[in-house]
């Protein structure tokens, strides 16, 4: 009565995931987003009335100098950053309205994250690691494990299922953390300095993967300061101090070089 | 399932990612589940198990009860025969001469053997059903059948469970009885003190009302309540009051449970001891709670991320708890196994009495782990690991995630709710093991009051020889007991190492006793009150052998014989009660039907234990005019008296070789046998005392160790800035000072409280003994203080250069 079954909140996800889908709206829909620290200096502003569109489908690159924000809106668009003012659509889900527990359920179904550090958990191999997010999904574990083979074979990490991921390169690492980003079939990757921590071939084949991601529908934002990987994406947000300063497309970039 | 299985195996993975932890942390809860499932085991057998009785909760101990002096103590058979009569209120009612010994012989060597005479319905009122046999038969009381029940536990290693053992004849004290019941399987202590039981021979019961030596067992009628019982038995006594004024003045009857009143002196000290034993596992928990919030910081990331990853925040709660209940399952499995050493410990360290051997505890002996065991430790084991997981667990679960995985800054640091949970954990440590710390110092204090009383005689190089001549025909002759007792004292004085020999029937501080009423020549009984003393059979020798000093008159001499004028010595306590101001030498008192002329008082003696309140007055008879088959050889020796046992030993079967020897002991363990229970459980609170107080102070050095580890950033940089070593030490100790003191006070306030319950455990203090108090908590700050200091001073002395380049 109280307690929904496996199998209920299993019909129950697809049944809002697909409600979700029919939004014909932008993906992401951000008015007027702000947002600042508090201390004994007074206030400091992070984020400062943000207005942002992102469509379905969309490669988007945020770039802009250390300290503008860029991580801070990355987080907002996540939802894991909730201490903001504005208003976020995110599949035409107004998320400065839905209560911590609905968050994280629409977190769960829309969003994979990509970290500059990997952030993979040390204690789990690979394998384990792809398997962590499925298990929070309520996903029953023989499905569970032909989703991870599945994944294991698409990134060609096979091999690689039993290793932890001090045994792996950087770049292996960051293959990884993609692949557990995108095992949940997310609609939207965010991915903060994705090649960060990696040499400059390990770096293309990382934007080389999110470009076919892209191509298969999943909308990308990044944040980057490399503007060779801005120029994988399809449209570039400059924000400095916080603000959004201009639009460019990538090809602005190039033409710079 | 699988969502369970995946922390499980998750679980196990981090423990034994950290194994000094896993290992303080499953140590420390062992040593907590051990030790209370252990004193569960001691608690649950002697406090809640019932008596091997049929229906037990109706069974009842009748005792004497003296108004006028509030003693209680055994019924004379008069008033038993009368109150079996007159009673309305029980089924039955039966009587047992404790303490009796019976010499078995023509088995292998003479062996004595402790029992219980019995009336006949004994068996009816207490069992369902007899192992073999029957029971006595009312007739037998008064028949001339020598008929004997065996115990179930003789039957099994004397007789080896011979099936056919009924109405064979065994030699007991000298004469073939016939075996006609073996009683069940009982407890240990039953056992022990009750290996044959004999029938109570009416004509003995029928003699001399004020000579108390019955236990009286009843089993109160179904619908009847124990008001009710005792009103009933108010009203009889009051009728003998009125129908047998010379012994029964001020006499009442009394009931109470007879489990209650078998384990009425022990059961404040064995809950106090459950308490402390409790508090020990408290600290154990809240000392692994401590260790899991320190290291709760290094697994902020991985946390973090797996909120990033969608884990909600029970299901990240749940993770960590399942690491605690893992460790505290660890911990109960080594539990239960530090609980057997712990058991063994308790059977070695159980009071023991000099008479039997045994415990006298009702189901001391069946300590164990059984079923009921093993499912309260299994139970204790889950509750402990939700106990001390569930605090770190929750304050794990509120990481924030979006600070801790942002790629800048130095990374995460220990929020303050975090800080003072840890530091609220480390008072209540400390407060914790303060309460039990107080509670072991009361408890050595006493104990060492206990020990510098004067029993009133001297136990010195003295070697103690129990023995019962049997009660054979030969032996009922007067002369032939006097005569053995004179032969074996003359024979054993002339041993080298022998300064004097003596014998006395009940010796001193002994659970036994036997006192007798009495009247003063010619003089009317004081209106409303009867007058009773305790009442001994000597010989000449045993004051000045044993070191009861002479006040008045004379000891007993060689003048002192059968033929003489009766004479009797007292002691200065029944002179206080009795002729407080007159002269007693030479009074002449009514014992027994017979005038006996005071000759001499003598100092006071304990009567059962050391820490007993005041003397009782006390009669004693010369041996030649009165005597035993029970006596006490006291022998007075130069060197150690055990070294002469063999020699006396040898005296005494060249005198009679087949008379068996009950117990032979120095009087230095006869009186530690009498305190063994205040020894038992002083040693018992000490050890868990020390084991708290070493869990609380690493629980102290580990916070302090953390705390450094935590500001080492702030160490380099003051260092940098000009702060000295003891600046640094300065620094870090007055934290762990503070956290301390505040420990202290809110354990003192939990002693004062807390100790009160122990108030009865103690002699001759309070239980806010002021000294205690003042140096129990100085002994914890000292400690503590150490305990910071040593981490405060490795931080010290640390290159600030080094410290802040690594940030």
């Amino acid at each position: 009565m109280f307690f929904k079954s496996k199998k209920e909140k299993q019909n129950q996800d697809q049944t809002d995931l697909s409600c979700l889908m029919q939004n014909d709206g932008p993906l992401i829909s951000m008015r007027n987003i702000e947002k600042f620290y508090q201390n004994k200096a007074g206030k400091t502003s992070i984020l400062q009335k943000i207005d942002l569109d992102i469509e379905q489908g969309d490669f988007i690159t945020i770039m802009g100098p250390s300290g503008a924000g860029k991580s801070t809106l990355l987080h907002i668009m996540g939802m894991l950053d909730t201490d903001w003012t504005g208003e976020y659509h995110l599949l035409g889900n107004a998320v400065h309205n839905l209560k911590p527990k609905d968050r994280n359920e629409l977190n769960k179904q829309t969003v994979g994250f990509v970290f500059q550090s990997f952030h993979l958990l040390d204690s789990l191999t690979v394998y384990e690691n792809l398997d962590t997010p499925l298990s929070y999904r309520n996903i029953k574990s023989s499905e569970r494990a032909a989703i991870v083979c599945d994944t294991l074979d698409r990134f060609g990490i096979v091999g690689k299922k039993d290793l932890f991921p001090s045994q792996l390169s950087g770049g292996q690492q960051q293959l990884v953390a993609v692949a557990r980003a995108v095992i949940t079939n997310p609609i939207l990757i965010l991915a903060d300095e994705p090649t960060g921590n990696l040499h400059t071939k390990q770096g293309e084949e990382i934007m080389e993967l999110f470009t076919r991601l892209n191509n298969e529908g999943t909308t990308i934002v990044q944040v980057t300061h490399s503007e060779r990987n801005a120029t994988y994406s399809k449209r570039i947000i400059n924000l400095w101090d916080g603000v959004i300063r201009n639009e460019m497309h990538p090809a602005e970039l190039e033409g710079k070089e | 399932m699988s969502s369970l299985t995946q922390d499980i195996r998750f679980g196990f993975r981090m423990l034994w990612k950290n194994p000094s932890v896993t290992i303080f942390a499953v140590l420390a809860l062992a040593i907590g589940i051990g030790a209370n499932t252990a004193l569960f085991s001691l608690i649950y057998n002697v406090l809640l198990s019932p008596l091997p009785f049929a229906e037990p909760e109706e069974i009842m101990w009748v005792q004497t009860y003296w108004n006028h002096s509030g003693n209680r103590g055994s019924c004379s058979g008069p008033d038993f025969l009368d109150l079996q009569e007159q009673n309305t209120v029980f089924d039955n009612l039966a009587a047992m001469d404790m303490d009796c010994n019976f010499s078995f012989t023509g088995k292998g060597e003479p062996k004595a053997l402790v029992g219980l005479k019995v009336s006949t319905n004994y068996f009816t009122t207490t069992l369902d059903k007899m192992t073999l046999g029957r029971s006595f038969l009312p007739e037998e009381s008064s028949s001339g059948d020598r008929v004997i029940v065996l115990s179930h536990k003789l039957w099994e290693k004397l007789f080896d469970s011979d099936q056919n053992i009924i109405n064979q004849k065994i030699t007991i004290n000298e004469e073939p009885y016939t075996v006609v019941g073996v009683a069940p399987s009982m407890m240990g202590f039953i056992e022990e003190m009750a290996q044959v039981y004999t029938p109570l021979k009416q004509e003995r019961l029928e003699k001399n009302r004020s000579s108390h030596y019955l236990g009286i067992i009843a089993r109160i009628k179904d619908g009847v309540s124990q008001q009710q019982a005792q009103a009933e038995l108010d009203m009889i006594a009051s009728r003998l009051t009125e129908q047998y004024p010379d012994t029964n003045t001020n006499k009442g009857i009394t009931l109470r449970p007879l489990q209650e009143m078998l384990v009425d002196e022990i059961r404040t000290a064995f809950l106090v001891l459950y308490g402390a034993v409790g508090f020990l596992l408290l600290i154990a928990c809240v000392n692994v709670a401590n260790l899991l919030l320190a290291k709760a910081s290094s697994r902020n990331k991985e946390i973090a991320i797996r909120g990033a990853l969608g884990a909600g925040r029970f299901r990240i709660f749940r993770q960590v708890i399942t690491e605690s209940v893992i460790l505290s399952i660890f911990g109960g499995c080594l539990g239960l196994m530090f609980a057997l050493w712990g058991l063994d410990a308790l059977r070695y360290l159980a009071p023991h009495g000099i008479e039997t051997g045994s415990t006298g505890i009702p189901g001391f002996d069946e300590i164990g782990v059984d079923s009921t065991i093993l499912m309260f430790t299994m139970i204790l084991s889950m509750l402990c690991g939700i106990l001390f997981g569930a605090v770190p667990a929750w304050q794990i679960s509120k990481t924030k995630i979006n600070e801790t995985l942002k790629d800048s800054g130095r990374g995460t640091s220990f929020g303050s709710s975090r800080h003072r949970l840890l530091n609220g954990l480390v008072i209540s440590e400390i407060a914790l093991s303060l309460i039990i710390l107080m509670g072991a110092g009361l408890l050595i204090k006493s104990f060492y009051n206990l020990q510098q009383i004067n029993p009133g005689f001297d136990t010195n190089n003295i070697l103690a020889v129990h023995m019962e001549l049997p009660r054979s025909e030969r032996n009922n002759d007067t002369k032939v007991r006097v005569s053995f007792y004179n032969n074996l004292i003359r024979n054993v004085s002339t041993l080298p190492g022998v300064k004097s020999v003596a014998a006395i029937n009940i010796h001193p501080l002994t659970p036994n006793n036997s006192n007798n009423g009495f009247h003063f020549e010619g003089k009317p009984l004081p209106h409303g009150q009867g007058t009773h003393a305790e009442y001994r059979s000597t010989s000449n020798e045993y004051f000045p052998t044993i070191g009861i000093p002479l006040i008045k008159g004379r000891y007993f001499n060689q003048g002192d014989t059968a033929d003489s004028k009766p004479v009797v010595i007292v002691n200065q306590e029944f002179v206080n009660r009795y002729t407080p101001n007159e002269e007693p030498l030479g009074r002449r008192i009514r014992l027994n039907g017979q005038l006996q002329e005071i000759i001499g008082v003598v100092g006071n003696v304990k009567l059962r234990a050391l820490n007993a309140i005041g003397f009782n007055p006390f009669m004693y008879k010369n041996m030649n005019q009165e005597s035993r088959h029970k006596m006490t050889v006291m022998v007075k020796t130069k060197g150690d008296p055990m070294a002469l046992a063999p020699a006396v030993r040898r005296e005494i079967w060249d005198v009679d070789p087949n008379q068996p020897i009950l117990w032979m002991q120095s009087m230095d363990q006869v009186v530690n046998a009498s305190i063994s229970v205040q020894r038992f459980c002083m040693i018992l609170l000490s050890v868990m005392a020390v084991v708290a107080f070493l869990l609380a102070v690493i629980g102290i050095y580990s916070v302090m160790s953390f705390a450094v580890q935590e500001r080492t950033h702030e160490i380099g940089i003051r260092m940098t800035l000009g702060a000295q070593v003891k600046d640094i030490i300065f620094l870090i100790v007055r934290k762990g000072f503070i956290l301390t003191i505040i420990g202290l006070v809110i354990g003192l306030a939990g002693s004062y409280a807390v100790t009160r319950l122990m108030e009865g455990m103690l002699y001759k203090m309070t239980a806010t003994d002021p000294l205690t108090f003042i140096v129990v908590p100085l002994i914890l700050l000292g400690i503590a203080l150490l305990a910071c200091y040593l981490p405060a001073r490795h931080a010290a002395k640390t290159d600030p250069m080094i410290t802040l380049r690594s940030e």
